[in-house]
């Protein structure tokens, strides 16, 4: 019963047999180059976090500001709390707010916003992520 | 031929209708369609239960949720070609069935998430329709699988030795997809690509290759293949690496419609794909033997 299942592989194929298996070895070939390339220059790398801000907006309850995390660096950060502080004239802080980013995965990036009671624009505004975990 | 009519002998005896009376079985439809049921509750309850998926419902992008309902139509077709709910000899019930399984799995799927409280009257109309159209698709593939898997017929699976490469790459497909579906939406797949190194992705390509080779050509299951005087290296080029380039493509498909690769870069998105088209290669072999 098992054996009539069997299925034979024959020696002599139609030749796209051939072309397809060519094409996924090249393809397979390829992609292990471009991973140990960068196991090579990825050595001792930490993960490089940027926040820029990308859009204010006011919403019903006060601010939105909203930013994108970018990770230069080759390492994926886990857990990035992103803090946005309004500082007025003498550098004191009016507000702060704080979101945590699950993963920044390495040379990528990942959008999110802050919710301010007042308004951003009257003030300065110093945002930054202020650590990370490895994930 | 011969093989199928002496196999549903004294066990099935309503298989065969008499020659020249196709006649219209109402009680092997009504078991067919139990069947589906049965298929779709067993391959579809790991993701009903899924927290990830109830979440993608409402959160997953309309537009890669309408293409994978889109892209799910031909995929149950071509299973329903391979296995349906009854014999089937036409492209016309081969569409039939697959949309028979499909509205099982619609139907399913509803049922079970009203069943856990996950849709109620007061859930939003997007919501409600995303977490149905979501699971549809596992459950529509498991009502057709439930068929030939579940099914008590020994000659239910049309397994022509002689079937095509094409059918045999498409069978790997649906075989990926479908252990995908099941680990695509979970946060873990991309929490293993962060934690790995280049490294261990290497190890793990390898690992793929080797057991979806030693799967369908070494470990003689039941529905191996053969290779007689062939090279194993012919079967591993002609048939392993093409294999396991459609488990990546696949997982590559799966990762991106649930998200999981917004604003990544290359090489993030490569290792994620690396650590799903683990499950998927195997998921992918294994197709090849069962179905």
């Amino acid at each position: 019963m098992a054996s009539s299942r069997r299925k034979v592989v024959r020696r002599h194929p139609h030749w796209i047999e051939w072309t397809t298996g060519l094409l996924s070895t090249a393809l397979v070939a390829t992609m292990t180059g471009m991973i140990v390339y960068h196991g090579l220059t990825a050595k001792d790398a930490a993960p490089e976090l940027v926040v820029t801000v990308t859009a204010q907006r006011p919403t019903a309850q006060g601010f939105e500001v909203s930013f994108t995390v970018f990770n230069t660096g080759k390492k994926t950060a886990a857990g990035v709390p992103v803090t946005g502080r309004l500082l007025d004239g003498e550098q004191r802080s009016i507000e702060t707010r704080e979101v945590t980013i699950d993963y920044v995965p390495a040379q990528s990036h990942v959008e999110g916003a802050l919710l301010f009671a007042a308004d951003p624009g009257a003030s300065r505004l110093d945002i930054r992520a202020s650590g990370y975990n490895d994930p | 031929m011969g093989k199928s009519e002496e196999a549903s002998g004294p066990l099935d005896p309503v298989d065969d209708p008499p020659a020249g009376q196709p006649s219209f079985r109402t009680t092997d439809f009504v078991k067919g369609l139990a069947r589906g049921i049965a298929g779709a509750l067993l391959f579809a309850l790991p993701m009903q239960m899924t927290m990830e998926m109830w979440a993608l419902g409402f959160a997953m992008d309309r537009f890669r949720l309408a293409l994978l309902l889109v892209i799910a139509v031909p995929l149950l077709v071509g299973i329903a070609h391979r296995i349906g709910f009854e014999k089937t000899v036409s492209w016309r019930e081969d569409i039939r069935d697959a949309m028979i399984a499909y509205a099982i799995g619609i139907i399913a799927s509803a049922m079970i998430l009203a069943l856990f409280k996950l849709l109620t009257p007061d859930t939003s109309e997007q919501d409600f329709l995303g977490k149905i159209a979501l699971q549809a698709v596992p459950a529509g593939i498991g009502a057709l699988l439930g068929r030939s898997q579940l099914g008590a017929d020994p000659d239910d699976a049309e397994d022509d030795p002689d079937s095509g490469y094409g059918a045999e790459l498409f069978m790997m497909a649906v075989g990926a997809l479908f252990l995908n579906l099941n680990m695509a939406p979970t946060e873990e797949m991309i929490l293993i690509s962060y934690k790995m190194t280049p490294w261990h992705a290497l190890a793990t390509i390898g690992l793929s290759i080797l057991v979806m080779h030693a799967f369908v050509y070494a470990v003689s299951f039941k529905g191996g293949h053969e290779l007689d005087d062939t090279p194993g290296w012919h079967a591993l080029i002609r048939f392993t690496l093409p294999g396991y380039v459609i488990a990546l493509l696949v997982s590559l498909y799966c990762l991106w419609s649930f998200g999981r690769l917004d604003g990544s870069g290359s090489m993030a998105t490569l290792m994620a794909t690396i650590v799903l088209g683990f499950p998927g290669a195997i998921g992918a072999a294994a197709a090849r033997l069962i179905l």
